[in-house]
């Protein structure tokens, strides 16, 4: 019999019934990010009445400690009103002692979760979210497989999200995908990049396929080049040791730069349903090709920031920075070349810049048009017509252009016109994390990277790597937009813009 | 936010609007002062309903940046009188004038003159949104007038002192909208997530429905909000029963519904905010939930019902 009411449980995007397990639920991103996000959720009505949270993590404690250790989390990093949707939620979290490596514990798991299920009404949909180091990964999951816990039904489902890093190079990736997908199918991995949760990120579809006028134009013929930058004002604040196994381009430009790239470049897709838009995004990076080894140098720039006054005070160089080595060959400055083989831009470069301690923290996407093929005001140096499509701050798209300005002589100045999120729609975006889980839970994956993403994106990375294996990160100053290199990179006649 | 006032003249509200930009401009020097204009909303108040519709226009521009045009019906009034203010936000380093807000009060009698006074100042390429946040006129010709130049037109039936607002229906080439609909959707949620856990028969055994209000009117336009969905959705019988208690209330107070051994009650813990729901099942009993009301001011119900897209409530 089909649910009479069923279109209230589809209005307004409301996740079904479903209990929530968090592996590495004592840790850091439980208490800031995911439990303060289910507390919005709750809090703004988007989580359903049967819905509970089981913790799963080695410590020892009770429902209740943990509850009031989640609290304080959600006093201290939820955003205005989740503490009351935390009073709400409250009773229906519950925490499950066991270490990951131990079999009995994912039984006991499965026999706890059958009673909140009864109890709560959750209808036996589960969701599995691996908020641990990824060296937990595979026990977890093997577990998981081991218990019947990764088996869904027709009429309920299981769901694992995995937080990144997907790996540490293609190898490694396609290892946690193995295992993952001895687990899982496809169709129930959520592989979660918080960056694809962020709004205007998502806007990026909606301003290219919901208006008219910019498609025409989306192509080489008439876009010279895309800059894409993803810049960090503070340095490592005390990651040092995690960042030396990583570097910028693992960090950020394998997963956060060449997502939204994918986004930018992709072909409309035939629908919005998640795989459309992943097949559409997955075939641009088939498009990037691998560099050889003697490719790199002139296609890529490496940096490493060293010590300089920023604010006014003197901070360290990144080889001074606690937990790094001193003879490190880590990059904290990344920017790339890369050349979409395709119809629509071949010829057009991509460039990826991302850095740590530049002057401003930004991230935003810039669409450098061509100058106009005949040069009809002679003595004006017209400048190209920029889209700018800003992620963060200040989110929003203006675009450049010029003007005659007032008077009796021909001057054509540049003037921008300017749209802002927070002007249109004073209205707060919603945490990145909420978007996600609250996507996870409608089996909604456009906004989460599928295998054959990843493993593209790595493909991409690791030739880049190889070609750095020669070389070390140029020096640039703390505070200042990297290293001079990165502006030859861009070619003649190119600049990076200023943020 | 800071405010700018301008003089306005009723017989150039166009060239008022210009002037009070032309003075926030200058009393802004130096800063970027742009324009946010997403909504035209025209608000028709009385002497009952204005302060605290001011009061919701206040927060409005936070989620819907618009040209506000409130009409104010008052028997004082005697001519029309306008007032004008630009409410102007910072924004970064640069200023945005969020609100343009134009003030009429005009004597009930005066009302036939007020659609050639908005027609014009209506802001073009933006959606009209007409907000009749007062009594029901006895014509509802006057609703109409208004309603024809507006893309949606919204009510409150929690300010209604009578209960037949459906003839609401009748006007107009859209439906209005009354925000009560949004005020039960975390009743109309809990009670389709209870319908997830048996199979509801349509013929046999029969739905029956009690919905206790209070005698706040709010209470019972939300009662009849559910009350019209449940006849809709599921055939039921639905009683309305008014208990003890008026206390302002913009909710049901309480809602019970049995179908065959299937018995569900949702319980308002005004206190707590909170929906409390029990689901007795034939074989077990389900852990009581509990669900945020609608905590929404009505500057929020008003600022949401703009966004929805289809129209509900009334319809």
């Amino acid at each position: 019999m089909v649910n009479p009411l069923a279109e209230e449980l589809q209005r307004g995007r409301r996740a079904a019934p479903c209990s929530l397990v968090i592996f590495g639920a004592t840790g850091d991103l439980t208490h800031r990010k995911l439990v303060p996000a289910l507390a919005g959720l709750k809090r703004d009505g988007l989580l359903p009445a049967g819905f509970a949270v089981v913790g799963f993590a080695r410590r020892e404690k009770t429902d209740e400690q943990f509850r009031e250790e989640l609290a304080a989390g959600v006093a201290e990093h939820g955003r205005t009103g989740a503490g009351e949707g935390f009073d709400a939620l409250r009773e229906s979290i519950f925490y499950h002692r066991s270490s990951f490596e131990d079999g009995d514990g994912y039984a006991a798991l499965g026999r706890r979760l059958e009673a909140v299920e009864r109890e709560l009404g959750t209808t036996g949909n589960r969701m599995l979210y691996l908020a641990t180091p990824p060296s937990a990964y595979s026990g977890i999951l093997a577990n998981l497989r081991d218990a019947g816990l990764s088996q869904e039904s027709s009429d309920r489902f299981a769901r694992v999200v995995v937080e990144k890093p997907f790996g540490h190079d293609l190898e490694s990736a396609r290892a946690l995908n193995a295992q993952v997908g001895a687990a899982f199918a496809e169709d129930q991995v959520y592989r979660i990049d918080h960056y694809l949760g962020k709004e205007t990120v998502q806007n990026i579809l909606a301003m290219r396929f919901a208006n008219g006028i910019f498609e025409p134009l989306w192509n080489g013929n008439f876009i010279d080049h895309v800059q894409i930058t993803v810049a960090e004002s503070i340095g490592v604040e005390g990651r040092g040791a995690y960042f030396e196994e990583a570097g910028v381009l693992r960090d950020m430009i394998q997963n956060h730069l060449l997502q939204v790239l994918t986004l930018v470049a992709m072909e409309p897709p035939v629908s919005l349903a998640s795989n459309h838009v992943r097949d559409e995004k997955v075939k641009v990076l088939h498009a990037i090709r691998s560099f050889a080894p003697h490719e790199v140098a002139e296609n890529t720039v490496r940096g490493r920031y060293t010590k300089d006054f920023v604010g006014g005070v003197e901070v360290p160089g990144y080889l001074d920075e606690p937990g790094v080595s001193s003879d490190s060959n880590t990059e904290t400055y990344a920017a790339v070349r890369l050349e979409i083989h395709n119809w629509r831009w071949g010829g057009t470069p991509f460039f990826l810049r991302s850095g740590k301690r530049l002057p401003r923290r930004v991230s935003e996407i810039a669409i450098h048009f061509k100058r106009p093929p005949h040069h009809l005001f002679a003595n004006n140096d017209l400048s190209p017509n920029i889209l700018l499509l800003r992620i963060q701050p200040d989110e929003g798209i203006s675009l450049r252009f010029g003007s005659k300005v007032p008077g009796p002589d021909v001057n054509i100045r540049d003037v921008r016109m300017d749209f802002r999120y927070g002007s249109a729609f004073g209205r707060e975006s919603a945490d990145a994390y909420e978007r996600l889980l609250l996507d996870a839970m409608l089996g909604d994956s456009t906004l989460f990277a599928r295998r054959d993403e990843v493993e593209e994106a790595w493909r991409i990375v690791d030739s880049i790597h190889a070609g750095w294996r020669d070389f070390h990160p140029r020096g640039y100053g703390a505070g200042t937009w990297g290293p001079e290199q990165a502006d030859r990179l861009l070619g003649a006649g190119r600049v990076w813009r200023r943020p | 936010m800071t405010t700018v006032h301008a003089t306005a003249d009723i017989a150039d509200l166009p060239g008022s609007l210009r002037r009070l930009w032309r003075d926030a401009a200058a009393a802004e020097q130096g800063c970027n002062l742009s324009r946010a204009l997403t909504l035209n909303l025209v608000v028709v108040t009385d002497e009952r309903s204005e302060a605290a519709t001011a009061a919701m226009l206040e927060a409005l521009p936070d989620r819907h940046p618009c040209r506000a045009i409130q009409i104010s019906l008052e028997e004082s009034a005697g001519i029309l009188e306008v007032d004008l203010v630009g409410r102007i936000r910072a924004h970064g380093q640069g200023r945005v004038m969020a609100m343009e807000r134009l003030h009429l009060r005009a004597d009930p009698e005066q009302f036939a003159k007020l659609p050639n006074l908005v027609r014009p100042i209506l802001v073009n390429d933006i959606p009209t949104c007409l907000f009749w946040a007062t009594e029901l006129p006895h014509s509802l010709g006057r609703i109409a007038a208004l309603a024809s130049m507006a893309d949606r037109t919204i009510v409150d039936s929690a300010l209604f002192t009578g209960d037949d607002w459906r003839s609401l229906r009748q006007i107009a080439h859209h439906a209005p909208f009354d925000l009560a609909w949004l005020r039960v959707a975390p009743w109309r949620r809990v009670l389709a997530e209870a319908f997830e856990h048996f199979a509801w028969e349509p013929e046999e055994p029969p739905t029956s429905v009690r919905i206790e209000h209070s005698a706040a009117m709010g209470s019972l336009g939300a009662a009849r909000c559910l009350e019209h969905w449940l006849v809709q959705k599921l055939g039921a019988d639905v009683r309305l029963a008014r208990v003890a208690g008026d206390a302002p209330c913009t909710e049901p107070v309480r809602l019970e519904l049995r179908h065959g051994p299937v018995h569900i009650v949702i319980q308002h813990l005004t206190e707590q905010a909170l929906l409390r729901t029990d689901v007795t099942l034939e074989s077990h009993c389900l852990l009581p939930a509990h669900t945020p009301t609608s905590r929404g001011s009505r500057a929020e119900l008003l600022a949401a019902a703009v966004d929805m897209r289809a129209t509900l409530g009334l319809s």
